[in-house]
């Protein structure tokens, strides 16, 4: 397909404000309604990297798409951004596993597909935490060993890690990031998602999720041609631990 | 908070009151503990709401003859899928229920409550079920509901708070001819609350239609829903401009009759409901315009609709979370599935050109800093200084004279002196501050003036003379107010400058 070069540019302008911010809004959206080439040359910019662009209204979303990609925020930069300075990967994947648990929170039912709370207190948050780690606590020592000679993970890692939290630190005067408990935990997790964008404050320790995060779940994964690609990227990960025998059963 | 007129704000206390009280008997309900044969626990309260209805049914077909067997039996036909009750059992429910609304000992239902318009505690009694006839020969009691007893299932029933705002400006309407003005300016201000309700969901409805319009189904139901919206709102606006023009027609009248002399007050408050009116009024036409542009969008959206599909369920819980933890997938599992709620990564990276590129050297600045407070101000137009300088001398005074008229050596025994006098110089932050500096520039001499600059200290030191006061730590801590604490010191004076030492 040919593409004029004014076409290309323009393109490139709306790309490039939306790897910047993540979402362009108005006239942007409008032209990506309507100019089918510009939405051509924009997937395809954004396939390039390994994201898809979503229209919500009047905004346009620039989405990295879930898989493993060099082009996406790259673990160091997430712990430079977020961490502190000794913190080690346990530390990162904790952060996620905190922020997963905060987006199940909201959507956890399938009677609906929109949201089923209004906000999430932080005790509250912890205790999810608890729950879950409770259930990876249940599966037995050899077989999380043995997980991790086989496929270097560390689940274990992780569990310590909260394990070993209080949940205050008693001689802290404020639960931040800076001292370890696992309100301050929260306190570190919640920062990085309201620097995202992801999480708004409503309260005393009250946390709800953004319009942005509404749009990403809504959009992107109960969409069902992404949320196939979802599903197969995590079952990617079952079928390498099982033998094709499992899979019969 | 702006002045709450209390008066207006109890106004009708006891009345709402009343309709509380009324949902009061299914509460108690609610509290009685039953258990059907499989011992499954039974919704009383719900039973207690249906008996009630099936009273209302009874009502409206006329069947005036209600007994105690014919609310078993609906209540078996209820519930006989749901619990498993004998019959022995159900009319003994069926007691109980009737019993609640109905007591037994026939004082009628008392509802204990404190009114806050007249500040009086008050007994509010009210009656559910009232008896309706008797029959001797059969020993058949029947029963139908009383007043009260209707007015709560009104009470339950859904009020469309769509025509909220409808019923408002009828209200509104009357209460303008009867020339009720100060009521009709609480009206007002209580279509101002629908309307500004109103204007949050649609501010819902705006996010959730550019969210989830996923299949044609939905977008017709949001259309739908719209096109409702604004043929209500079209309805009220109609409604709106009528009311105006009958409120200025209310107005001239009333200036016309030479009225606004006499009857000052209600000419006031005509003239605070037309420019309210007009407020609640706009904002209403705000919303009409709001709608015309959601109605925009949705179409707009639907367009999109038919390159997106939905998935019917998702449960991120359970679908996503569930199954990363409990295989457990390998850790980067997570990483993939947290991505998408991630912006790109974006790395500033620095360029040597930056050094030619034009600096900024304003300083801006709107609030005084820190790095004023070492600033050398003129000490004569700073009264803070000023003020300071004439406590510490005060202070310094007083020091001096327990110190050589009442033998003071210490700190603490100075405090324990100013207490005997009565006098709670210490309380004050100042107080510490002096004993700060004084210890920093222990010893202090007159030839410490020798400086010209006058300082917070001059006028203190002025009164040493041609004495040294020199301070020593102790050990101890004293703590004589909650907020400050200060550590204790030894005071000497000797005569003499520093020199001589």
């Amino acid at each position: 397909m040919h593409y004029s070069e004014q076409q290309v540019i323009q393109a490139f302008h709306i790309y490039m404000t939306l790897q910047r911010d993540g979402v362009v809004y108005d006239e942007a959206t409008k032209v990506y309604r309507a100019d089918e080439t510009i939405r051509s040359l924009l997937d395809l910019y954004s396939r390039e990297v390994d994201c898809v662009i979503i229209t919500a209204g009047n905004a346009l979303y620039l989405i990295p798409e879930s898989r493993l990609s060099p082009f996406h925020v790259s673990n160091d930069w997430l712990k430079r951004h977020y961490l502190k300075a000794n913190a080690t990967n346990a530390d990162l994947y904790l952060l996620y596993f905190a922020s997963l648990i905060f987006m199940g929170a909201f959507y956890d039912s399938y009677q609906s597909t929109t949201v089923t709370r209004d906000f999430l207190p932080s005790d509250e948050w912890i205790r999810l935490i608890q729950e879950r780690i409770d259930l990876l606590t249940s599966h037995s020592e050899e077989r999380l060993i043995e997980l991790e000679k086989e496929f270097s993970y560390n689940w274990r890692l992780i569990i310590e890690k909260w394990q070993d939290m209080d949940d205050i630190k008693e001689s802290a005067k404020k639960q931040t990031g800076n001292t370890i408990s696992r309100l301050s935990f929260i306190d570190t997790t919640t920062r990085f998602l309201l620097d995202q964008g992801l999480l708004k404050e409503i309260g005393p320790d009250e946390f709800t999720i953004t319009e942005k995060t509404k749009t990403i779940v809504e959009s992107y994964f109960m969409e069902v041609e992404y949320n196939k690609g979802i599903f197969a990227f995590l079952y990617q990960f079952s079928e390498e631990d099982h033998d094709a025998s499992d899979l019969e059963d | 908070m702006g002045f709450v007129n209390l008066t207006d704000v109890t106004s009708g206390y006891k009345e709402r009151l009343r309709r509380l009280a009324l949902f009061d008997p299914l509460y108690d309900l609610d509290r009685k503990r039953e258990r059907d044969q499989d011992n499954q626990p039974i919704d009383m309260k719900g039973l207690g709401l249906l008996t009630l209805l099936f009273f209302f049914e009874q009502k409206l077909l006329r069947h005036y003859k209600t007994s105690r067997e014919d609310v078993a039996d609906f209540l078996k036909e209820v519930t006989n899928t749901t619990y498993r009750i004998d019959d022995r059992q159900l009319s003994r429910l069926v007691q109980v229920i009737i019993e609640t609304f109905r007591p037994q000992t026939g004082v009628k239902r008392q509802y204990m409550a404190f009114d806050w318009e007249t500040r009086t505690e008050t007994a509010l009694t009210y009656s559910i079920l009232k008896s309706d006839h008797f029959d001797r020969e059969q020993q058949r009691q029947y029963y139908t509901l009383d007043e009260d007893g209707l007015e709560l299932i009104f009470a339950t029933k859904e009020f469309y708070n769509e025509f909220q705002l409808s019923i408002n400006q009828l209200m509104l309407r009357k209460q303008l001819e009867k020339g009720e003005y100060k009521g009709a300016l609480r009206q007002i201000n209580e279509m101002r609350i629908d309307v500004e309700s109103l204007d949050t969901r649609l501010d819902q409805l705006k996010h959730e239609i550019s969210r989830s319009i996923i299949s044609e189904e939905t977008f017709e139901r949001y259309k739908q829903l719209l096109d409702d919206i604004y043929l209500r709102l079209e309805r009220e606006e109609e409604e709106f401009q009528t009311l105006r023009q009958f409120v200025l027609e209310t107005k001239d009248r009333l200036y016309a009759k030479d009225l606004h002399i006499k009857e000052h007050e209600s000419y006031g408050l005509i003239i605070k409901i037309a420019s309210e009116l007009e407020s609640v009024h706009y904002t209403h036409t705000g919303l009409l315009n709001q709608t015309w542009e959601l109605k925009n969008t949705t179409l707009v959206k639907a367009q999109e609709s038919i390159y997106y599909t939905g998935v019917d369920v998702f449960n991120f819980d359970t679908d996503i979370n569930a199954k990363i933890f409990s295989e457990p997938l390998p850790l980067e599992a997570m990483t993939g599935v947290f991505t998408p709620f991630l912006q790109v990564e974006t790395n500033p990276r620095f360029s040597p050109l930056t050094f030619m590129a034009e600096q900024a050297i304003i300083e801006q600045k709107d609030a005084p800093s820190d790095v004023d407070t070492y600033k050398i101000v003129d000490f004569k137009d700073d009264p803070y200084l000023q003020k300071t300088s004439a406590y510490y001398e005060a202070l310094m005074q007083d020091l001096l004279e327990a110190m050589t008229t009442r033998q003071v050596t210490t700190l603490s025994d100075y405090i324990d002196d100013q207490n005997t006098r009565n006098v709670n110089l210490y309380q004050s932050k100042a107080f510490y501050h002096f004993f700060l500096i004084l210890h920093q520039r222990s010893p202090i001499t007159h030839s410490d003036l020798e400086d010209e600059r006058q300082t917070v200290l001059t006028g203190a030191i002025h009164l040493l003379k041609n004495q040294t006061l020199s301070l020593t730590e102790r050990p101890e801590i004293i703590r004589k107010t909650t907020r400050y604490s200060i550590q204790d010191f030894t005071f000497k004076l000797t005569e003499g400058t520093a020199d001589a030492l």
